[in-house]
């Protein structure tokens, strides 16, 4: 599997970095002066999945392995999330501010347990086999899921993830989501510029050489594993009360490829990237789908031209036009 | 102006009022007396909006084309008449559910909080159904399902604004047990084998149909179950293990493009000759699609056939239409028969409360009797479940159509009421609270 064409951290190079999610932020802030209820809805959407894409790029932008199996972590953080939270609920069917928030906490332990165990065989493979069975694993994930009807339901799924009453409001689960994003984005940001996430840019780079330097390859790849995991759990975690349920969809490839397809949008080159991807991805099927049945078919099209002429996706356009203007700067001095 | 001027003096003299006090109270009072007017003009106007979330892509697709296409010719139908209680047009705004909960839920918001849709039909699975109720009764929506028949949606997962026009999985299983215990006393039928599609509706039709069964005639027994995954290309295997047990019959939880699949491949490698297959989903699409390949005499399963109910007014005029519409071969199939129902359930709701306010046809419709393709057929109070009934047949060559139907004298017409479990009284245990 081929690295990402624009490598992470340039925005930081550039000096971007900071003014880029400062104005990203100011942005959701104020999104709720919207009218109406529906596009802070959808910018709930954005948000949650914008941090389950960021998580998948900790895997592809950062340490240089595809994932088609990361939704299976995003599925058990929403599950292990909806079955405490039907446990904790009351009898008279809502639940308590503080059990609401032990619900939303069980997501990324439980998660990240699951990508211990499944991380243990993936990071022995690197490349297509490193895919294939992420695949793998994610679908036999999906499979327990949807079979066990005993413990979680089958594929009816789970309903009746009411918040409590003061997040029942869109606008204020819309701000507990960008809270929590914001503190996620900048647990992230910490952790990929830290001497860990060089190393990974490091395995990214050459795996043979990061051996050679003493590293231990799998170990890190498993602990860089188990940490995307886990974001993805947070990430599901925040999925079902936003949905009011949940289902075995969310651990199926497909969702897995909607990670995969906001990275490639957005670019996988910054941690903002797979967020800005899903700032594009999930408006664009909200706008599209109120005029057309065709959403398949407008967002394979769009993947099909970015892959052609935009591999690093947005930022990496923008990426290419300031390395331009630097250029001709420097030529014109 | 003279003699104006005197006659206004005169006049606001005589009541006591100035000159401008006049005009404006007659300004005024011609306002007052044209408000009524006004609201009625903009009553009049007001659209009531129907959102329709069925899946045009993924399993079940082919089941919903008839529905997609036929609902705008029956609401067109509506607006002819003026629309709900004669003065509110009907518009519609569908969207593709692609038979995932997420998808569904996502689209059910944006019909609400977006197109401000009134009431919302769908949708084709019973995951997606159980997954949007949560937000129709966020939001006080009506939910008018139809297809997804799973019987939690009206059970535990009940709320009062979703409305079933579908036999639900616990009727359909009794209508096919009731068939099939008479069928086996007369072959002495001693030992089956079950095969279904491993998801809710599955479980929850094979699960209705063997307790059922095993109360009814307890002498039957189970051989083996085999379960296959949604979208399943390749039924060779199940076939042969089905063959290799030698049961006296099979019973198959099987729908949508899998059964056309199933159907196929196993009448091609001789299945229906040797092992009867009472009770799998038959629906008129079948019927339609299947003309060259269905094993005649076959036992099939449906939900709202419309040759079955051919005196019903309603649904002779909705066949006209509908062929009229689509060509010859433009028959209702169950699916778009129970969602024609649903619209007139709407319709007849909104005239009964006189208002098309949801609460107030909450209220009309809770225990209401209407005028169905089916005869006239009243909700259950306890959950808003129509007391419609399963139909059992053989398929058959008629020379009247230009695809098979049930054989008339072999159909069992199974009512409501033969096969009505749990009772209201468990039904009420069963509802889950809702916060």
């Amino acid at each position: 599997m081929s690295a990402p064409e624009v490598q992470p951290g340039w925005l930081a190079r550039h000096g971007l970095a900071r003014p880029v999610a400062m104005a990203m932020l100011v942005l959701f802030l104020l999104v709720p002066l919207l009218p109406g209820e529906y596009w802070t809805q959808v910018s709930t959407e954005v948000l949650i999945l914008g941090l389950f894409a960021m998580s998948f790029n900790l895997l592809y932008g950062y340490m240089g392995q595809i994932s088609f199996g990361h939704a299976a972590f995003f599925g058990v953080g929403a599950y292990a999330s909806a079955m405490l939270f039907v446990r904790l609920k009351t009898a008279g069917g809502s639940i308590g501010m503080l059990d609401f928030f032990l619900s939303l906490l069980a997501g990324p332990p439980v998660a990240a347990f699951a990508a211990l165990v499944v991380g243990f065989f993936c990071v022995r493979l690197t490349g297509i086999y490193f895919a294939m069975l992420s695949l793998a694993f994610g679908e036999l994930l999906f499979y327990i899921v949807f079979s066990w009807y005993s413990f979680t339901k089958g594929d009816d799924g789970i309903q009746g993830l009411l918040p409590p009453l003061f997040f029942q409001d869109a606008v204020n689960y819309y701000y507990l989501t960008l809270a929590i994003v914001t503190l996620a984005f900048l647990v992230l940001w910490r952790i990929t510029e830290s001497p860990f996430g060089y190393i990974m840019r490091t395995l990214r780079d050459n795996q043979r050489r990061a051996a050679f330097l003493g590293i231990n390859v799998r170990l890190h790849m498993l602990i860089n594993f188990v940490i995307a995991g886990s974001f993805a759990g947070l990430a599901g975690a925040l999925w079902g009360p936003f949905s009011r349920s949940v289902n075995p969809g969310l651990l199926g490839w497909q969702e897995s490829g909607v990670a995969v397809f906001m990275t490639l949008i957005g670019g996988a080159g910054s941690l903002i990237g797979p967020l800005l991807g899903s700032v594009i991805y999930t408006l664009l099927q909200a706008v599209v789908k109120m005029y057309t049945v065709y959403w398949p078919l407008t967002i394979g099209t769009i993947i099909l031209l970015i892959v052609l002429f935009l591999p690093g996706g947005v930022l990496g356009l923008i990426e290419k036009r300031l390395k331009a203007r630097r250029s001709a700067g420097d030529g014109e001095t | 102006m003279e003699a104006k001027d005197l006659k206004w003096d005169a006049l606001t003299e005589h009541l006591k009022l100035s000159r401008r006090d006049f005009v404006f109270s007659v300004l005024a009072s011609g306002a007052l007396s044209l408000a009524p007017r006004l609201a009625a003009a903009q009553a009049a106007a007001a659209p009531y909006k129907i959102g329709v979330l069925l899946p045009s892509t993924g399993t079940g697709a082919n089941y919903m084309a008839h529905c997609i296409k036929g609902l705008p010719v029956a609401i067109a139908e509506l607006n002819k008449r003026g629309g709900l209680l004669g003065k509110h047009p009907v518009q519609m705004v569908y969207r593709d559910t692609e038979t995932k909960p997420d998808v569904g839920s996502r689209e059910a918001k944006s019909l609400i909080l977006n197109d401000k849709v009134n009431a919302i039909f769908g949708t084709y699975s019973s995951a997606v159904a159980l997954a949007i109720q949560e937000i129709i009764h966020e939001h006080k929506v009506l939910h008018f399902a139809a297809t997804s028949n799973s019987s939690k949606i009206t059970q535990e997962n009940y709320t009062p604004y979703t409305y079933q026009f579908c036999p639900d999985s616990n009727m359909q299983s009794g209508a096919v047990v009731v068939a099939v215990s008479r069928m086996a006393k007369k072959n002495n039928w001693k030992s089956y084998v079950s095969l279904g599609q491993d998801y809710e509706w599955g479980r929850d039709t094979h699960k209705g149909f063997t307790t059922g069964l095993a109360k009814v005639s307890p002498e039957i027994k189970e051989a083996r179950q085999m379960w296959f995954k949604l979208g399943e290309t390749d039924f060779t295997s199940y076939i042969t293990a089905i063959m290799a047990a030698k049961p006296d019959f099979m019973f198959g939880a099987v729908a949508g493009k899998d059964a056309e699949t199933f159907m196929q491949q196993a009448g091609q490698m001789g299945l229906f000759k040797r092992v009867p297959f009472p009770g799998g989903l038959i629906a008129v699409n079948d019927l339609k699609a299947q003309r060259k390949t269905l094993p005649r005499g076959i036992i099939g399963l449906a939900r709202c056939p419309f040759f079955a109910h051919l005196k019903e007014p309603i649904m002779q005029a909705y066949i006209k239409r509908d062929r009229a519409a689509f060509g010859a071969d433009g028959y209702p199939d169950d699916w778009a028969c129970m969602y024609y129902d649903a619209l007139g359930g709407l319709e007849q709701g909104a005239k009964k409360a006189g208002s098309i306010g949801t609460e107030a046809i909450v209220k009309a419709l809770k225990g209401a009797t209407i005028d169905t393709c089916r005869g006239k057929r009243a909700f259950r109070d306890c959950s808003n479940q129509l007391e419609v009934p399963s139909y059992v047949g053989e398929v058959w060559d008629s020379p009247d159509y230009p695809f098979p139907i049930y054989k008339p004298d072999t159909m069992v017409l199974v009512e409501a009421k033969e096969v009505w479990t749990p009772t209201c009284q468990e039904v009420e245990q069963l509802k889950k609270k809702r916060a």
